[in-house]
């Protein structure tokens, strides 16, 4: 019961997550081709594509770390996995995850702190746009939360059904 | 001797958790915590308020925003037709090499990693073009293999390469010199790899046999027309840096769209191409852009614990010349890619490593390449070169029969090394050529 109700939450955080991820990568395209058409033929900008591309790359990292933790395709070092029996793997798989959901916790109640006190004292970028600081700091907590969600689930799958493999991804 | 201490503690912290298992992203983050907390006891509430803006801050670079546009352009390319005419193209004009169609390998890589970022995507890309063609020929695998296994990592060297622009955040220094420095030292490996096969082939013709169908001068100029896609890809990219249109950033997303644009053109996107590719490229991006977040807090970490300083005095106490230095360098950075994969090891190492080189002499641009091909050298380092394991999938063979290929062209690239450290001007004669 349990089990399903952690599974549930993270598919539809790390589903939520990676789709506005997408989203965010094809808005990053189309703002920085309409700011080189806008430079080249308009002579004119759109006056925020460094700070608006950059904010879109950080939300969508942080919305997609889940997922990407879901479809197994961060980076590690798989020593232990490939060397060790099907009870040592487990383990290590567990202290893995409890290891990451310890450190991305710890992180997470830091970015709840900024994100407070930016929304309370109505702090913004020192640009022309001047965008509440707070938006970027609640899209990195939610990918936190995210996160966390997953980590929960994926221990409970390591519990239940053992480790699944990694994908296998280069550089 | 205490400074030391630290940062043996630091190595040995690094070992145990990446050795355990834990995410290269999450196990920067916990290496940096408990040794800020083990070795220098900094109170917990003082590292989590210099991490929480560390983890907004350097996601929210503009500078690495062309990492999810290159590898959403190479993720789109890769389910496209340009691959399979990139071997129609090529097989003709390499037909009266010796060698043959193993040369198609290389050129194929080279050409490939003009318009992808990615080692892996190369390999992974030609190799399924390559291979069964070669096997069907009845080509010698482990020269097959082999070539494949080194040309492939050349996609980190020929611009774009999302590792450059790693590196260049890091170290910053400007992208494109960095892309222009790698060209040349590219096509020099690229060469190198050609030669050995010809004389391996003018040694023991039977690795190469003799096709029937000699091609004909149409058959050339019809393969030439094949490579009109992908010559017009890299025309875009590289015009639009060099051109001055566009900054490196800039020209991911132009890439992208073009690509996208001959993909709808050429009929061959479709809804599911689009959005499995976006989805990969959304996976990649944030496996990679995570790393360099950790990477950012870990660096200012061992700020806090002195750890590059110590370790830049006590290397400098041993009086090492600059040549022994990169020799010291060359041999980590190989131990090192037993183990990571590139953009850890890049993240990871250069905090140490570049204040050294910098004050050893050497050019940051030159350090870039030299980077780049020790984590190409990387790429087919057992037990974790990312090239082998692509190999094994691709041709089912065992894992020590694709170490066995790829030992000569393993060879070849640290003689590439050799030739850049001893010439550097192979990698910053084209940067100084465009910028000065």
């Amino acid at each position: 019961m349990i089990r399903k109700a952690a599974n549930l939450a993270a598919h539809v955080c790390s589903t939520i997550g990676i789709w506005i991820s997408a989203g965010l990568l094809v808005y990053m395209v189309v703002h920085v081709n309409l700011e080189i058409i806008l430079r080249s033929f308009f002579a004119t900008s759109t006056n925020a594509m460094s700070e608006y591309v950059g904010y879109a790359l950080g939300a969508m990292t942080y919305l997609s770390l889940a997922h990407t933790l879901r479809s197994r395709k961060h980076v590690r070092v798989s020593l232990i996995q490939a060397l060790g029996s099907q009870r040592g793997t487990l383990w290590a798989e567990l202290f893995c995850l409890a290891a990451t959901f310890v450190v991305f916790s710890f992180a997470a109640k830091y970015v709840w702190a900024i994100l407070y006190r930016d929304f309370v004292r109505g702090s913004v970028s020192p640009s022309l746009m001047q965008t509440p600081t707070w938006y970027i700091a609640a899209a990195v907590l939610t990918g936190l939360a995210f996160l966390l969600v997953q980590i929960i689930s994926s221990m409970f799958d390591a519990i239940a059904d053992g480790v699944p493999e990694d994908a296998v991804e280069g550089d | 001797m205490e400074a030391l201490f630290v940062a043996a503690g630091i190595l040995c912290l690094v070992i145990l958790f990446l050795g355990l298992g834990v995410w290269v992203f999450s196990g920067l983050l916990l290496v940096s915590l408990v040794g800020l907390i083990v070795f220098i006891d900094m109170p917990v509430h003082r590292i989590g308020t210099i991490m929480g803006p560390i983890l907004i801050r350097s996601a929210t670079s503009w500078e690495i925003s062309a990492i999810p546009m290159f590898v959403w352009m190479g993720e789109i390319i890769l389910r496209t037709d340009i691959s399979s005419r990139l071997f129609k193209g090529l097989s003709p004009l390499t037909y009266y090499l010796p060698g043959r169609l193993i040369h198609t390998n290389i050129a194929g890589s080279a050409i490939f990693a003009a318009i992808s970022g990615s080692s892996a995507a190369t390999t992974a890309t030609v190799g399924k073009i390559t291979l069964p063609e070669l096997k069907k020929r009845n080509y010698n695998a482990l020269l097959s293999y082999g070539s494949l296994a080194g040309a492939g990592s050349l996609g980190l060297l020929i611009p774009p390469s999302i590792i450059m622009i790693v590196y260049g955040v890091i170290a910053e220094v400007s992208i494109a010199r960095l892309f222009a420095a790698g060209l040349l030292p590219g096509l020099m490996i690229g060469a190198l790899y050609s030669i050995y096969i010809i004389l391996v082939c003018l040694k023991s013709p039977q690795y190469a046999p003799v096709d029937s169908d000699r091609p004909t001068l149409r058959d050339m100029v019809y393969g030439l027309a094949n490579l009109a896609p992908i010559g017009f890809l890299i025309a875009i990219i590289l015009g639009s840096i060099y051109s001055g249109i566009a900054t490196p950033s800039e020209t991911a997303a132009i890439g992208m769209s073009v690509t996208l644009l001959y993909t709808l053109i050429s009929r061959q996107l479709s809804w599911n191409i689009f959005t499995t590719s976006l989805m990969s490229a959304v996976h990649t991006s944030c496996m990679i852009t995570a790393i360099m977040i950790s990477a950012a807090f870990m660096s200012t970490a061992m700020g806090f614990m002195h750890v590059p300083q110590n370790i830049s005095a006590a290397i400098s106490a041993l009086d090492l010349s600059p040549y022994q230095l990169i020799a010291i360098l060359m041999l980590v950075y190989i131990i090192l890619g037993m183990f990571l994969e590139g953009v850890s090891m890049t993240v990871m190492s250069l905090p140490i490593t570049l204040p050294l080189v910098l004050a050893a002499g050497f050019d940051p641009i030159w350090f870039g390449i030299f980077l780049i091909l020790m984590i190409e050298l990387a790429q087919i380092t057992p037990p974790i070169g990312f090239n082998l394991f692509i190999l094994k999938d691709l041709t089912r063979s065992s894992i020590v029969y694709i170490i066995r290929a790829a030992i000569p062209f393993f060879l070849l690239m640290c003689l590439g090394v050799f030739l850049i450290t001893a010439y550097p001007e192979i990698a910053l004669w084209l940067p100084n050529y465009l910028y000065d």
